[in-house]
């Protein structure tokens, strides 16, 4: 039995929906720029991949309360495009399930809630900090989607969301869900932010993926689902598949909590195995999303280990997060719709500048968005902290 | 690797207690700062990355530590097919709750950041154990054992592992709770089980 | 300056959690990270939070972080290069 990939929905700095977002690659324009709605006081000088509307403006788009965390408001977004693209035909008698996964949770609300605490806890709002957990946010969305059979949240930093498709796809494949929607959402908090940028892994700059100058990640928010669906079900029901999910793979580094090895050997091992799981061989893929954050570490360490896997042929390949920024638990998801969308439409996706290769690789990335009707494989990399290491491929159906 | 899929060994750690396989094997009463710290060195007076890590690392940590230091040849799967299924309801929040506070004060610390997620723990357990399995994290309203056990079957059945480290890890303020066990295949006919009813029974020792 | 050194020794051991060691135990040009005292690339941004936090130096990604951080020597001579007046 065979997974397919019969719908997505997105949200992100590109655009509040796949075709904004793929308007914005045709225009080769990016959604990198100055935060307008996150309040931090670094925001003149840092570059972020901020969703272009407020949290009021999201909420009365969906119909949801404004005082909802902004996951929540993400996550709805995009996973209501994604649910609505499924025929009513599937839907009758299918058991659903909403696997969802997030790092942030509801800290966005938190992180306001705690300091009115601690100037005044008797008039701070405990209601802000109600769907604090990471699996809050999971349980609303499922609620207002009303996706009763299963829900779960998958929370590994930023393969959260590629590995919660991998569990969407074994449970169709076991028989245990017809139809799942799989991915994730994560907003841009303080709390966050100041995190990463005591890593000293941030760069105030819009951030330059794959480049040899490289100096760091830009923060990004979003949200993406796709909708994975049993073959059988998809052909009765007249579902349009974009693409079949036809391997994947999760592994552990087991190096350090923040930094990959220097031989890439948990994203080489991810890669490898979802290739033997796919059945096909590395000259088989047509194009890679990388994880590709812009940090020092991860380019050279996930460089190196496409390198180990594909030698000196290599497939085309970019880093989406020079036009999105690194969106954590959503990236894995953002990636895959667009992995998704590039077999669909048969187009390739390119980095948003580039200029030097990282020393030692000789990798040169797409400079720009252009058609290829011979795309047949696309693997799409996911790294997390704590070595969470995962590579799905999507292929043509 | 042979054989029916036991639960090879476990370790449940709670109320400043360490209990493998349903006997206590250490205990000490006060702080769990204090109570972690005496237990591990009692293992391992070599590891001091112990010492920096937040309580629900020092948790998973101490929890793997009990469940194989000291029987090497229980981790018989290669390292890249052993896995770690794990999860709890809180996630990172004891942590976040901690760094929250002290980013309130303008202290920022990037080794307490690095602990805000709940996936740290199991990284920590595979850097210690040089485990590259697959690993994940739910986050539940509660331990659904069962969920747990037919995810774990699956990557059995699908042989994407050899031997697999299940559990629940929690930590929230003064509310812990350790749970590993290692599961694989084996002959030895006196071995429990893998099974919901097993794992509970261990889980509520 | 031996005092710096000396409050510099126990900072460290407080900061970075190193219950294994005492602050007496570290040499004035010891060098800190590789085998002496374990330490990894988050313990070189704990000291640059450190060294901010408690003397008001600044590391930033312009300088060379490996060579001030080499040792408590060569972090007092920085601090007490660095560090703004009172």
């Amino acid at each position: 039995m065979e997974v397919l990939v019969t719908g997505v929905g997105i949200i992100c700095a590109l655009g509040l929906n796949q075709e904004e977002v793929l308007a914005s690659f045709e225009q080769h324009a990016s959604g990198m720029g100055r935060a307008q709605h996150l309040a931090t006081r670094h925001q003149p000088d840092y570059t972020f991949g901020e969703v272009k509307l407020s949290n009021e403006a999201l909420a009365a788009r969906s119909g949801l309360p404004a005082h909802l965390s902004r996951t929540i408001l993400l996550s709805y977004h995009a996973a209501r495009e994604a649910h609505a693209s499924i025929p009513a035909q599937a839907l009758a008698g299918a058991r659903v399930g909403f696997i969802s996964a997030t790092s942030v949770g509801g800290m966005d609300k938190s992180e306001s809630f705690f300091e009115d605490y601690l100037t005044n806890p008797a008039t701070a709002d405990v209601r802000k900090v109600v769907n604090h957990d990471c699996g809050k946010s999971t349980d609303y969305v499922a609620k207002k989607l009303d996706i009763k059979d299963f829900t779960t949240t998958i929370s590994t930093a930023c393969s959260s969301s590629a590995n919660a498709i991998m569990l969407g796809a074994r449970m169709i494949k076991s028989g245990l869900l017809d139809i799942v929607v799989a991915g994730g959402a994560d907003p841009l908090t303080r709390f966050t932010f100041n995190g990463f940028n005591t890593l000293m892994i941030v760069d105030p700059e819009q951030c330059r993926p794959l480049d040899e100058s490289r100096e760091g990640l830009n923060l990004g928010e979003g949200a993406a689902y796709v909708v994975l669906m049993a073959d059988h079900l998809a052909a009765n029901s007249g579902a349009a598949p974009l693409c079949r999910l036809s391997g994947y793979s999760n592994t552990n580094d087991a190096y350090h909590q923040t930094a990959l090895s220097d031989e890439g050997e948990g994203p080489y091992l991810a890669m490898s195995r979802a290739l033997a799981a796919s059945g096909l061989r590395p000259s088989d893929i047509g194009y890679i999303n990388m994880h590709g954050t812009g940090t020092k570490n991860n380019d050279s360490a996930e460089g190196t280990a496409i390198r180990r896997l594909f030698g000196a042929e290599l497939p085309k390949l970019s880093s989406t997060k020079s036009f999105t920024g690194h969106t954590l638990a959503a990236s894995g998801a953002i990636e895959a719709v667009l992995s998704a969308k590039a077999l669909q439409l048969g187009c390739i996706f390119p980095n948003y500048t580039f200029s030097e290769s990282v020393a030692g690789l000789d990798m040169q990335p797409e400079r720009a968005f252009h058609a290829d009707a011979s795309l047949q494989h696309v693997l799409s990399n996911s790294f997390g902290f704590g070595g969470n290491c995962s590579s799905l491929i999507f292929s043509r159906n | 690797m042979k054989g029916e899929l036991k639960i090879l060994r476990s370790c449940l750690i709670r109320d400043n207690a360490i209990i493998v396989d349903g006997e206590m094997v250490y205990a000490r009463p006060g702080s769990f700062a204090d109570f972690a710290t005496a237990a591990f060195t009692a293992r391992n007076a070599a590891y001091p990355k112990f010492y920096k890590m937040d309580n629900l690392a020092k948790l998973g940590l101490l929890a793997a530590e009990y469940l194989l230091a000291d029987q090497p040849a229980l981790l018989s799967g290669s390292p890249e097919k052993v896995g770690l299924v794990v999860g709890n309801t809180n996630a990172s929040a004891d942590t976040d709750l901690r760094y929250a506070a002290m980013a309130r004060q303008d202290l920022a610390s990037p080794a307490l950041f690095v602990y805000t997620l709940p996936n740290i723990v199991v990284g920590e357990i595979c850097i210690r154990h040089q485990l590259k399995g697959e690993n994940t994290f739910f986050v539940m309203d509660n331990y659904d054992i069962e969920l747990q056990t037919a995810y774990t079957n699956t990557l059995f059945q699908n042989q994407l592992v050899e031997q697999c480290l299940v559990g629940w890890l929690e930590f929230l303020g003064s509310e812990y709770c350790g749970f590993l066990c290692l599961v694989g295949p084996s002959e030895q006919a006196d071995l429990p089980n893998y099974t919901t009813e097993k794992v509970k029974h261990f889980f509520t020792k | 300056m031996d005092q710096l050194k000396a409050d510099l020794k126990k900072l460290l051991v407080e900061h970075l959690n190193l219950q294994h060691i005492k602050p007496e135990e570290i040499g004035d040009d010891q060098p800190i990270f590789g085998e002496g005292l374990g330490l990894d690339s988050i313990d070189a941004l704990e000291l640059i939070v450190m060294l901010q936090q408690h003397y008001g130096v600044r590391l930033t990604k312009a300088e060379s972080g490996p060579q001030v951080l080499y040792s408590v020597a060569t972090m007092a001579d920085y601090i007490t290069a660095h560090q703004k007046q009172a």
